[in-house]
């Protein structure tokens, strides 16, 4: 399930030419959106490394995809975790990145995990490029659990994940399978759907 | 001016246009001024909207900085012609991704503004702007930024505008339509009345009537009312037609001849008598014409009289001679009386002419009768005055001649008496000796041969006589007639006394009571007889009024009162018949000389009936 954008109007409503009655108030959210934009401008002077946009994407995946939901009420899962399996290219960028933000009222944790067994009771699954090895075992471990797979590792998609990240002109894109998503219960937003470079498989018709 | 100039319709139509178009124009003015805030709007809701979808796709393409798939997104846009560029901005506020109308123009990203910034909050402002942060999960991923022109606005004005164009003509050729309808219900009565009022005015034509209307509003009591007031004005012409026949009937049928004049004296209308008299027509007569008629000898006596009435606004009397159409004169009275308005103005002059020719010759008849009557009792006075003394002479005259020793006392005797009846004779002689022009005489010689003529009377009932005569009171006159004034008075003291009563004469120069002062000759008579009571008073000197029965004729004080008058003297009488100290004192002024021919020729008459007379 994901959330409908909040477009908060923040323009000024004109409804009258006689007064400037909304002045004051015009300039005060004009004085606001100043400071927002001058404090944002300052925190992300350097420029991005490509896993610092992969750990980004991992966090921004989840709130386009929904999970199948569970009953009863008390196995719901208390947190969301992302979870990286093999080898962590992150290092403290995938912590830094998810600190303080939470995902639809549940906290927000970043494991890693060892065997794909243990990943099971993650959300989100980033298979490091030093599992391609083991990559059928890991994914045929995972099949049927509600877990959204993501990789660098090339042909990921076809060999059964759900998204591959690819850098195109230097810039990280992805492509999804949907087919792979919708089998382990995930139904991915038709919006990530658009931003993706290549949509492969086949939705399950329901 | 148009609206000054031109009739009512014509304004009525005018204002009823103005009205229209004002209302209209109001009433525009105010729809065109909500209609376009509300287009504004709109059209400001629908960019809201536009931008809000817009943020809505594009929160993947900026989450996943996708600049591709928003492009995509924003190139909808283009189905919305009047959008002109709109842009994604990250939260940073760099440009993004965006959206140009024209392909020609540069495709420049424009500076993100905030939204304080955003000018179009007037109405004519070229172009709308709008902009909006997009918001996702909370957290601001983005802004749009929408740039819209206003032909939209512009195009709705311009048919705003071509439809009340097409508004105003349709209602202003209604409006005009209603007002000729009105024109026949308001003005057509109107203009109908003021034409009506117009013939009226100019024709003097009272007949005409304004046409009703039936329509019971204002202007139809206007029409009735003026109706009534014609008829009205018709009903008094009429009346006063009547009234004008009636007088001029009126005037036609009184012997007099009438005439009215201005009261500048102009004389303006003639009766029918005055032309039957005159022989003359109304256009000879107008104005001063009615000189020509009038005794060229006796005219300026009459103008300077005339001019004095018109002067002092006083009646006038006068008699003075007209010429007839036969030529001959005959004497008129004229009786001339300011007829005045209400402030005491003389408006006009009423006259009247009488003609007084033939009371003249009949008041000249009776004279001649009384005189005749007079006559006839004298001549019996004489016979009873002569006949003693003659039968004292024959007598004398027997004895004479039985006693001739005695002849000559006897004759001498008969000489005394025939010296008498020559004495009577003589005084009779001068009641008949008419003088052609007035003599030189004494007042007291005339009235010492009346008492003479009484003087057998006056022993015979034992009237005692008191005589106080000035021997020098002497006027110019006719004795005769003088004679026969003092004659008649004298009578009738005699006949009034009882026996053994008293008549007192005096005589005496005097100056006249009042009035011109002249100088005369004042004879009183009193006698303290019955008296003449008040009913009395009044008529005696009417011919024809006798309280004697058949012994008088009634026209001795008539004929002594004519005599007087003719001496231009005046005659005054005091009575009272109080039982203790009755009597009646006739007092008689002669001017010592006569003016020949006065204006006002009438001599005076005073009668007073006061009783209590002292002396009397």
């Amino acid at each position: 399930m994901y959330r409908f954008p909040d477009c908060r109007t923040r323009i000024a409503r004109v409804n009258t030419w006689l007064c400037g009655r909304f002045v004051p108030s015009a300039v005060a959210t004009c004085l606001g959106l100043t400071l927002i934009t001058a404090r944002e401008v300052t925190a992300q002077r350097s420029r991005p490394t490509q896993y610092d946009v992969e750990a980004a994407y991992l966090y921004q995946f989840g709130k386009f995809v929904q999970w199948p939901s569970r009953k009863p009420e008390a196995e719901r899962p208390k947190s969301f975790s992302i979870c990286v399996l093999g080898r962590d290219p992150f290092g403290r960028v995938l912590d830094g990145t998810i600190k303080g933000e939470n995902m639809n009222g549940m906290s927000l944790v970043a494991k890693r995990v060892a065997a794909a067994q243990e990943a099971v009771d993650c959300q989100v699954l980033f298979v490091s490029s030093s599992q391609e090895g083991e990559l059928a075992r890991d994914l045929d471990a995972l099949r049927g659990a509600p877990v959204l797979t993501a990789s660098d590792i090339p042909d990921f998609l076809r060999r059964g994940g759900m998204i591959q990240f690819v850098l195109i002109d230097n810039r990280v894109r992805f492509e999804i399978n949907v087919g792979n998503a919708e089998r382990a219960g995930l139904t991915v937003s038709s919006q990530l759907l658009k931003v993706a470079v290549s949509v492969q498989g086949q939705r399950n018709p329901k | 001016m148009l609206i000054q100039r031109d009739s009512i319709s014509r304004k009525l139509t005018l204002l009823n246009l103005l009205a229209s178009a004002a209302a209209l124009l109001c009433a525009s003015a105010g729809f065109f001024v909500y209609d376009l805030n509300n287009a504004r709007n709109t059209i400001l809701n629908n960019l809201d909207i536009q931008a809000k979808i817009i943020g809505y796709n594009c929160v993947t393409p900026l989450v996943f900085n996708d600049p591709q798939s928003a492009e995509k997104t924003l190139s909808a846009l283009r189905a919305s012609r009047h959008i002109v560029y709109a842009g994604i901005y990250t939260p940073t506020g760099q440009f993004f991704t965006g959206y140009w109308r024209s392909n020609t123009a540069q495709r420049r990203p424009l500076p993100l503004i905030s939204p304080g910034e955003i000018r179009n909050r007037r109405l004519f402002d070229r172009q709308f702007a709008v902009v909006q942060k997009i918001v996702f999960d909370q957290k601001m991923v983005g802004t749009v930024y929408i740039r819209s022109d206003v032909q939209e606005l512009v195009a709705r004005l311009e048919s705003y505008l071509a439809i009340l164009a097409g508004i105003l003509i349709a209602s202003l050729a209604a409006a005009l339509l209603v007002s000729r309808t009105a024109r026949r219900a308001i003005s057509g009565p109107l203009t109908g009345l003021a034409e009506t009022a117009r013939i009226v005015s100019r024709d003097k034509d009272y007949a005409v009537r304004a046409i009703s209307t039936e329509t019971r509003d204002e202007i139809d009591v206007l029409v009735d009312s003026f109706n009534e007031m014609l008829a009205e004005i018709q009903k008094r012409d009429a009346a006063l037609q009547e009234r004008e026949e009636q007088f001029r009937t009126l005037a036609d049928s009184v012997p007099q001849l009438a005439w009215m004049a201005e009261a500048d004296g102009h004389i303006f209308w003639y009766n029918q008598r005055w032309y039957q008299y005159t022989g003359a027509t109304s256009e000879e007569m107008m104005g001063w014409g009615w000189e020509s008629v009038h005794d060229p000898t006796v005219l300026p006596q009459v103008l300077v009289g005339w001019r004095a009435a018109i002067k002092t606004g006083k009646r006038f009397e006068m008699v003075f001679p007209l010429r007839g159409r036969d030529g001959n004169f005959r004497d008129f009275l004229t009786l001339i009386v300011p007829v005045r308005d209400a402030n005491g103005n003389v408006v006009r002059w009423f006259g009247t002419n009488t003609d007084i020719t033939e009371q003249r010759r009949s008041e000249e008849a009776l004279r001649r009768s009384e005189k005749l009557a007079a006559t006839g009792r004298l001549a019996a006075s004489i016979a009873h005055e002569i006949n003693n003394p003659l039968e004292a002479v024959a007598n004398l005259l027997y004895l004479a001649k039985r006693q001739p020793s005695d002849v000559t006392k006897y004759l001498s005797a008969a000489e005394q008496e025939l010296d008498r009846i020559a004495e009577i004779t003589r005084h009779t002689l001068g009641f008949y000796r008419e003088t052609a022009s007035p003599t030189e005489m004494s007042v007291a010689d005339v009235a010492d041969g009346v008492l003479a003529l009484y003087d057998r009377k006056l022993k015979f009932k034992d009237i005692k006589v008191k005589k106080r005569f000035s021997k020098n009171a002497e006027i110019r006159g006719f004795p005769g007639e003088i004679r026969q004034i003092l004659a008649n008075l004298v009578a009738n003291a005699i006949e009034a006394v009882n026996p053994g009563g008293c008549v007192s004469v005096k005589i005496f120069h005097a100056r006249e009571w009042g009035g011109r002062r002249r100088f005369g000759v004042r004879v009183t008579i009193m006698d303290n007889g019955s008296g003449i009571n008040r009913e009395q008073m009044k008529k005696i000197f009417e011919p024809f009024y006798t309280t004697k029965k058949d012994l008088g004729t009634g026209l001795g004080l008539w004929l002594t009162e004519n005599l007087v008058r003719k001496h231009q003297g005046t005659i005054r009488v005091r009575s009272t018949s109080d039982s203790q100290r009755s009597g009646t004192a006739f007092s008689i002024f002669l001017p010592v000389e006569m003016v020949q021919q006065e204006p006002a020729s009438n001599g005076r008459r005073d009668t007073e009936g006061n009783p209590n007379v002292a002396g009397a």
